[in-house]
């Protein structure tokens, strides 16, 4: 054989190696981490949380990404993306991100916003009129039906994003009458679109009186049914043309298109017996497939790492990222600026205490009730399947943690990431 | 054809956002100035909204960074029987955006040593000096009190002083007796206005926010320190020297070709004009009334040199009106939540300076801006802001009652704010 000609392979083969580095760095350049204030040798203590979780079997793989001034610092795989299919977990790993969405969502509200078409005062149901009658739930009859109040303020544009709508989630977040009362609607039913998806939820009484106190639940849904009806476009067409293609986000959507489902992870939940297992239900195993027509802008993309981190980066550059303008720095300051008052707030404060909510996200207020080490004015938002992500303006810094497992909030990981970030941030800038 | 092409030119002219070179402020380069011109062309689309819905006959806005006007746009008209474009040149009623105007000259008198904060309007008012807080008894008999702390200069800058408005505004029985007083009546002299005032019981004890007749019964102070009718105060002291040369309380003969059209949304949803009341009679030559509160007629060029003056530390083009101390202080939140009354329930995230609203928690207002952001609006739906960190002072013209109707201040922040690209910090 042919000298020359046998080479062929070999070239190829290290083409196909080199192509996952390149990707590496998809999302963002990459620069040492020393030139960007982190201390490398106290990086290597992320690599430690990442293997113990699944040399325990707590989970089946994670990505950890750390960027810094636009740079990534940090960008690690650890274990399987699906154990079964012997898949490991890689940087591009399409994962769902579940409540990761809202971010997104509140950007592509807050874009009609800025262009004078939507406003934050707008009440609901002058452009969704089906929630003209909502009524509240106020108690129970003495017959044991539900006793049903009129609004005393209406439900405002603002209230979707702070979670002040009264709108709650299904039982397994809200146990009651109305969490129960969502279970039977079988709100999350991925074979609706999102018209009919308001439609339902407008026949469903408000958990409590809107504008009154931040109650977790569905307003990021009804947001983005709020887009389409405002942009006249299909909610995930929209937020194609109008934020992932000009950010070059090409894995974030809401359906895992056939050819990439080779890099789509496994979602697994806490095994009865210790350990992991597959997600049962047909929320994970059906959502997120071709077919599916709901665009649940409270939770219903995949994406990956890199894309997810240049949605972040556009954030932390005010609004623009590589010539692509989003936002203005203005509106990005006022999505992240607290929204509520302190009595409105104490839903939030059992699991984030140190926070009130922004527009999308929760923003650090007091940072010695938060009990880590951070920034006030970081923001940062969680996902269903363990996920989360933070961004600190301050000290321009991007950490995102992506595994699939349910439920969100059994290990602490949001804690973990925020802890081992800046304890390896040697070099502060908001530290006198 | 020479027809056709008159007819085209004519579409042409109806259909450009007409652009037009505000007051003697600068022209600048937008791009320059930190706005992306692609984004200040929302502004346009949204005025076009405006008036392609039937909700506004025309509208002006105009803004300026760093001294230099980056967009200035009409859309519309200011009279649509009279075919009169809008523009910045428009004279317009801007009602209650007279307010900071009366509190600017009154802080001169301050800076001169003339007139105190603190000092009690009976100082300068006798006839405050029995006016009692309402009790009871209702608008036919009412009861009072003598206040705790009677009335204040200070109370009557930050809208504390217990002065109401007629019912329409305030529909509690003191609003009922400024109703039947027939407040805004123009045959009253100042003088005349404050004692018929001063007999209308305080709504609440001095010190707690409640928006009405301050700022008129400020105007008369000015009148009684300075020895002088307020519209001459004003005119020698503010106008004259800041070459603001269409803000006026009687519009002339000679002007009223440039005075819009007063609009309000009839029973229909459509335009109407409005005919009598929201004080039309105070414009007239003949009225007597000088409204602090209320009276002036202005332009958009105008009203942005007064704004730069302000944004600028008290100076504009070698003029000095204010100290950059006196604007300051004027441009701080003034008043603890807990004596805001209603403020908050208005304006969230917004606390009275002395003539302004000033932003206090940009996330409360719902708006981009930033904080120590400080404007207002009137019943005409002028709006206005000063935004001191930014260099960035922004004015809206358009003629429509009540200026609740539409959420234009908003609009307007949202607009500039969106387009401005390079915030300052």
């Amino acid at each position: 054989m042919n000298r020359r000609l046998a080479i062929v392979p070999v070239i190829a083969f290290l083409l196909i190696l080199a192509a996952p580095l390149v990707a590496i760095a998809a999302g963002l350049p990459s620069a040492p981490p020393e030139s960007l204030g982190f201390s490398p040798e106290r990086l290597k203590r992320v690599d430690a949380l990442m293997q113990r979780y699944v040399s325990e079997k707590k989970m089946a793989g994670m990505t950890i990404a750390i960027a810094r001034d636009g740079k990534l610092a940090y960008l690690r795989s650890e274990g399987m993306a699906d154990i079964a299919a012997k898949r490991p977990m890689r940087d591009d790993t399409i994962a769902r991100y579940y409540s990761m969405t809202k971010p997104i969502t509140a950007v592509a509200a807050l874009m009609l916003v800025e262009e004078g078409k939507l406003r934050l005062d707008d009440e609901l149901s002058t452009w969704l009129p089906e929630f003209k009658d909502v009524k509240v739930y106020a108690g129970q009859n003495a017959d044991g039906g539900a006793k049903l109040e009129a609004p005393v303020k209406p439900i405002r544009i603002r209230d979707l994003f702070t979670h002040t709508s009264g709108f709650t989630y299904t039982s397994v977040a809200d146990q009651t009458p109305v969490g129960a009362a969502y279970e039977k609607a079988d709100i999350m039913r991925p074979d609706r679109t999102l018209d009919e998806f308001s439609k339902v939820i407008a026949t469903l009484p408000l958990k409590v009186q809107p504008n009154t106190a931040y109650t977790y639940g569905v307003s990021t849904d009804i947001l983005g049914r709020v887009v389409e009806v405002v942009s006249g476009e299909p909610f995930d067409a929209y937020l194609k043309t109008r934020i992932f293609d000009p950010l070059g986000m090409t894995d974030t959507s809401f359906t895992v298109p056939p050819d990439k489902l080779d890099r789509f992870a496994e979602i697994y939940e806490m095994a009865p017996g210790g350990g992991i297992q597959p997600a049962k239900g047909d929320d994970a195993r059906i959502r997120f497939r071709e077919g599916a027509r709901f665009s649940s802008g409270g939770g219903g993309l995949v994406s990956t790492v890199g894309d997810y981190l240049r949605f972040c980066q556009m954030l932390l550059n005010g609004g623009a990222l590589d010539g692509a303008r989003i936002l203005s720095p203005k509106t990005v300051a006022l999505m992240t600026s607290p929204q509520l008052r302190d009595d409105q707030l104490a839903f939030l404060q059992t699991f984030m205490p140190g926070y009130n909510t922004g527009l999308g996200v929760a923003v650090l207020t007091d940072l010695g009730r938060s009990e880590l080490p951070g920034s006030v004015g970081e923001y940062n938002w969680a996902g269903a399947a363990s996920t989360v992500f933070f961004i600190d303006p301050k000290e321009k810094v991007i950490a995102i943690l992506i595994t699939q497992l349910f439920p969100g909030l059994h290990y602490p990981v949001r804690e973990e990431l925020k802890a081992l970030t800046y304890q390896a941030l040697v070099e502060a800038r908001d530290v006198e | 054809m020479a027809a056709r092409r008159f007819a085209a030119v004519l579409l042409a002219a109806l259909l450009a956002p007409m652009p037009s070179f505000a007051g003697d402020l600068p022209q600048g380069d937008p791009a320059a100035l930190g706005f992306s011109p692609e984004r200040l062309a929302r502004i346009d689309a949204a005025m076009w909204r405006y008036v392609d819905e039937g909700k506004l006959a025309g509208i002006n806005i105009a803004v300026a960074r760093d001294g230099k006007l980056v967009y200035d746009r009409s859309v519309g008209m200011a009279d649509m029987a009279r075919g009169l474009p809008m523009s910045s040149d428009t004279l317009v009623r801007i009602y209650s955006m007279t307010k900071p105007v009366t509190v600017v000259a009154a802080m001169m008198l301050v800076e001169e040593g003339k007139l105190r904060l603190t000092d009690p309007v009976a100082r300068y008012l006798p006839e405050f000096a029995a006016t009692g807080v309402y009790v009871d008894g209702g608008p036919d008999a009412p009861k009072t009190r003598p206040p705790k702390t009677p009335p204040k200069i200070y109370h009557l800058m930050t809208h504390t002083s217990g002065l109401s408005y007629p019912g329409r505004y305030d529909p509690t029985p003191v609003g009922q007796i400024y109703e039947r007083k027939d407040f805004f009546s123009p045959t009253n002299s100042l003088a005349e206005l404050s004692r018929k005032t001063a007999t209308i019981p305080l709504t609440d004890e001095p010190g707690k926010y409640h928006y009405g007749a301050s700022i008129d019964i400020l105007g008369r102070v000015i009148e009684v320190v300075s020895g002088k009718p307020l519209d001459v105060f004003l005119r020698e002291r503010l106008f004259e020297p800041l070459k603001m040369n269409d803000t006026m309380f009687r519009v002339p003969a000679d002007r009223r070709g440039r005075l819009a059209e007063l609009y309000t949304r009839g029973p229909d949803g459509k335009l109407a004009i409005v005919k009598e009341g929201a004080g039309l009679g105070l414009y007239e030559m003949d009225a007597r009334l000088v409204s602090g509160g209320g009276g002036l007629v202005s332009t958009t060029a105008d009203y942005l040199r007064f704004c730069q003056m302000m944004v600028n530390g008290g100076a504009l083009d070698g003029v000095r009106i204010l100290s950059p101390k006196t604007v300051q202080l004027m441009t701080q939140g003034q008043i603890s939540p807990e004596h805001r009354g209603n403020l908050n329930e208005r304006a969230p995230g917004i606390d009275m300076g002395l003539g302004f609203g000033v932003v206090e928690d940009v996330g409360a207002t719902g708006r981009p801006g930033s904080p120590g952001e400080y404007g207002g609006g009137g019943a005409g739906s002028t709006q206005f802001f000063i935004d001191p960190r930014e260099k960035i002072v922004a004015v809206l013209s358009t003629q429509l009652m009540p200026g609740s109707t539409y959420p234009l201040r908003e609009d307007l922040r949202a607009l500039i704010y969106q387009a401005l690209v390079k915030p300052g910090e």
